[in-house]
């Protein structure tokens, strides 16, 4: 890679960069990488700037290019080449994109099976293990993960920030899906680290716009037009593979994330109901990629996502497409029609800000700011859903729908890096919450909650429990992330084994099971018995998760069907009052 | 286990009324965190005689505080003791204290909770008014360079929940807000 490739977003800061690069020369950079737009930004001493490509975007496609033996991500992606062909090149086979929407995921996830329709091999087995992915070059499937995809693209990224600030970059923030499990985290950080970048902070979205949004109403404070009374912001964000609402009370510059929640779905599932709107036949048409369908199918996609973006604006729109092969697709979509096709996702909205609410103890009557991000927050049907729900006539303005995430994941960074600003703009802190339930198994196959969702973080919760057996002498704990009252319904972290437990009657043993996750997101699980007492008691055990590789599914079945209930633990009942 | 040989000594050095407090000496390794804590917050030290401080010492307000001043105390103690925006080197002590101040926001800023933990204080039941802290808190944040350190602490912390598991009466001792959770968690599972 060259030097050229490059532009830095300003000339005219060059003497300011120099200042802020003596000053703190390990401020770690934030990075939004979307499913289908990926930004990136910088604290530059005095405010946060968005770095641009040699195209002069700020949001650059997200995907890898696989050509001969020459990679390119969508940083750079082919400099000179016009917008339409380019498109038509990412659709070719030939790269790799939605990422985002693949890593960490089981080839028996319902969203790697819909992703089967993507121009590139998407191949499943389904049985709970990664999907093979590959990309078309010189007429021939080269595998990859998407790991290793999304270490290309943030190496082409790493590179653009260190041409822009001269000097090397090594840490970051980077915003994620509430949705995302801990398990999907961990294949973000290893794709960082195989690009050379190293986490300091993995943020949910939501919480990123939360933070800027504290400092807009700082500002407001500093320039005496705010109240300093506290304001609560209800935070719905929607991109191309997931979406997530949250509910922060802002005050002081201090945000308290009081409640998140989220789910995969997007402006992809957007795109698929339609193209299968228009194409009913799509999937017998598309089943097995040859060039031809391949090629087709491009066509299709992008005839339809141009269809969508002017629905955003227009009442209806014409569709004039020839897919070749003799299929053609001519009609007239109405907005009407395109919102019926996408019902379930609008209800799927619907039901994460009514929960994200509920959980925040809120009614829409409490809520200051509206505020929508996110590629389909330009949809009206979008916006009149979240709008209507919260009780509001228009959503916040003071934020740019495709910039607030990396923005606040940049200021994230300058904080967490130590940066202190004198004018007082970096005078901000974000109380994260969790954003899904962490137990164990326990009962049989129930989920013990042991930290509840949404407890602010840092946090430290324990639990009792005890053994089933008589005469027990090991326990498995196994722990789980997720919403499911059975703890098969949610995510297995990892596992361990408590071994030398004094033999004694079932239900008199005390098994404390603790919980605990510092300010960087890590989850402790410490485990020991504390009853009986006594020198053969074994000790206690400290287990960092998520342990666990591949399989998820695999892991907890193979656990049952080895040891069926012998290692179950009980939650111990609750003691009636005195 | 040589963490386990710390308690008795303790214990038997400690008149038994006091012996929560002094058990938890041995965790405080050579740091002088309770020093440090008194200088964050004098009004602790000073005001109340005995070792437990009330879910309105953590926050530094008076029992009269109203909503505003129960969050805006919480800001103000968040601002000083998340890790966030801690120093380094008080980072570990800070994420406790964080946790303690936490669990008193949660308590005092719901009404219902407020008015139990109000009528309980007024009796003197809630004399401890934040154990689970003390269960807790102070063994694990220690360095995370004293390796033997945090595994001595939780080692005491789970003598102490054995301490805890003996005592009849267990919800006694609870935390609040932990006694609170129990109580919201079998009412609505009624």
């Amino acid at each position: 890679m060259t030097e050229q490739l490059y532009t830095v977003a300003s000339d005219s800061e060059t003497t300011g960069e120099d200042k802020s690069q003596m000053s703190f020369p390990d401020v770690a950079i934030g990075i939004d990488i979307g499913t289908s737009n990926c930004s990136v930004a910088v604290w530059t001493g005095h405010q946060v700037d968005l770095l641009k490509n040699t195209r002069n975007q700020k949001g650059m496609r997200s995907y890898v290019m696989f050509k001969d033996d020459s990679l390119s991500a969508g940083v750079t992606g082919g400099a000179t080449r016009e917008h339409g062909h380019e498109e038509r090149d990412i659709l070719s086979g030939s790269a790799i994109f939605n990422m985002k929407r693949l890593i960490g995921r089981m080839d028996t996830d319902e969203v790697v099976q819909a992703s089967k329709s993507l121009p590139f091999l998407v191949q499943t087995l389904g049985i709970g293990v990664r999907p093979f992915i590959a990309a078309l070059v010189n007429n021939m499937w080269r595998s990859t993960t998407p790991e290793e995809v999304l270490a290309i693209f943030l190496l082409e990224l790493k590179a653009l920030v260190e041409m822009h600030l001269k000097h090397p970059v090594r840490n970051a923030v980077l915003t994620i899906p509430v949705a995302f499990s801990r398990f999907q985290q961990t294949r973000i950080e290893r794709a960082c680290a195989m690009a050379g970048l190293h986490v300091l902070r993995l943020m949910p979205e939501p919480t990123a716009i939360a933070l800027l949004y504290a400092q807009q109403q700082q500002q407001l404070l500093h320039d005496n037009m705010g109240s300093g009374i506290e304001k609560i912001a209800l935070i719905f964000n929607m991109g191309a593979g997931y979406c997530d609402a949250a509910v922060a009370a802002t005050a002081g510059g201090v945000s308290q994330i009081r409640a998140l929640s989220g789910s995969t779905v997007g402006g992809e599932d957007i795109l698929q109901n339609v193209m299968r709107h228009l194409m009913p036949d799509f999937d017998s048409l598309y089943a097995g990629q040859t060039m031809d369908r391949i090629k087709s199918i491009g066509l299709l996609r992008m005839a339809t996502q141009d269809a969508i973006h002017k629905l955003a604006t227009q009442e209806h729109v014409e569709i004039n497409v020839d897919l070749g092969g003799g299929h053609k697709v001519s009609k007239i979509l109405d907005r009407g029609e395109f919102e019926k096709v996408n019902q379930s996702i609008f209800e799927k909205c619907e039901g994460i800000i009514k929960q994200c609410l509920a959980d925040a103890k809120l009614t829409p009557e409490d809520i200051n700011d509206v505020i929508l991000v996110g590629g389909c927050s330009r949809i009206p049907k979008i916006r009149s859903v979240v709008l209507g729900l919260c009780k509001k006539d228009d959503s916040y303005s003071g934020i740019d729908p495709l910039e607030a995430a990396v923005s606040g994941a940049a200021l994230e960074g300058a904080i967490a890096s130590g940066v202190s600003d004198p004018s007082g703009s970096l005078d901000l802190l974000t109380i994260q919450a969790t954003p899904m339930n962490l137990g164990i198994r326990a009962d049989g196959g129930n989920f013990a909650a042991i930290i509840p969702r949404n407890t602010a973080v840092p946090a430290r919760r324990d639990m009792l429990f005890t053994t089933t057996h008589d005469n027990q002498t090991e326990a498995l704990i196994a722990v789980y992330e997720g919403e499911g009252n059975q703890a098969e319904d949610n995510h297995l972290l990892g596992y361990f084994k408590i071994t030398g437990i004094p033999a004694a009657a079932k239900g008199t043993v005390e098994i404390n099971v603790c919980m605990d996750i510092d300010a960087g997101n890590v989850l402790r699980v410490f485990a020991g018995v504390v009853k009986p007492q006594g020198q053969a008691v074994p000790p206690f055990i400290e287990v960092r998760m998520p342990t666990l590789d591949d399989g998820h599914g695999w892991c907890g079945q193979a656990l049952a069907k080895m040891y069926g209930s012998t290692l179950d633990v009980a939650t111990i009942p609750k003691k009636l009052h005195p | 286990m040589p963490h386990l040989a710390a308690s008795p000594t303790s214990a038997a050095a400690a008149a038994p009324a006091s012996a929560r407090v002094a058990f938890l000496r041995p965790g405080r390794v050579p740091r002088p965190p309770l020093q440090t804590a008194r200088g964050l917050r004098p009004d602790l030290g000073t005001l109340r005689t005995a070792e437990q401080p009330t879910l309105y010492d953590l926050l530094g307000i008076s029992s009269e505080g109203t909503l505003d001043e129960v969050r805006a105390a919480y800001r103000r103690m968040a601002r000083k003791y998340h890790p966030d925006v801690s120093p380094p080197d008080v980072a570990a002590e800070n994420t406790r204290r964080f946790i303690e101040v936490q669990e008193a926001y949660e308590t005092l800023s719901d009404p219902s909770r407020r008015a139990t933990y109000d009528r309980a204080l007024a009796r003197g039941v809630c004399r401890l008014a934040f154990s689970s802290s003390r269960r807790v808190a102070p063994y694990y944040y220690q360095d995370q360079e004293d390796k033997s350190g945090w595994r001595r602490t939780w080692g005491d912390q789970i003598e102490e929940l054995k301490r805890r598991s003996m005592t009849k009466d267990s919800e006694e001792n609870l935390s609040w807000g932990a006694r609170m959770r129990r109580r919201t968690e079998t009412s609505s599972s009624e």
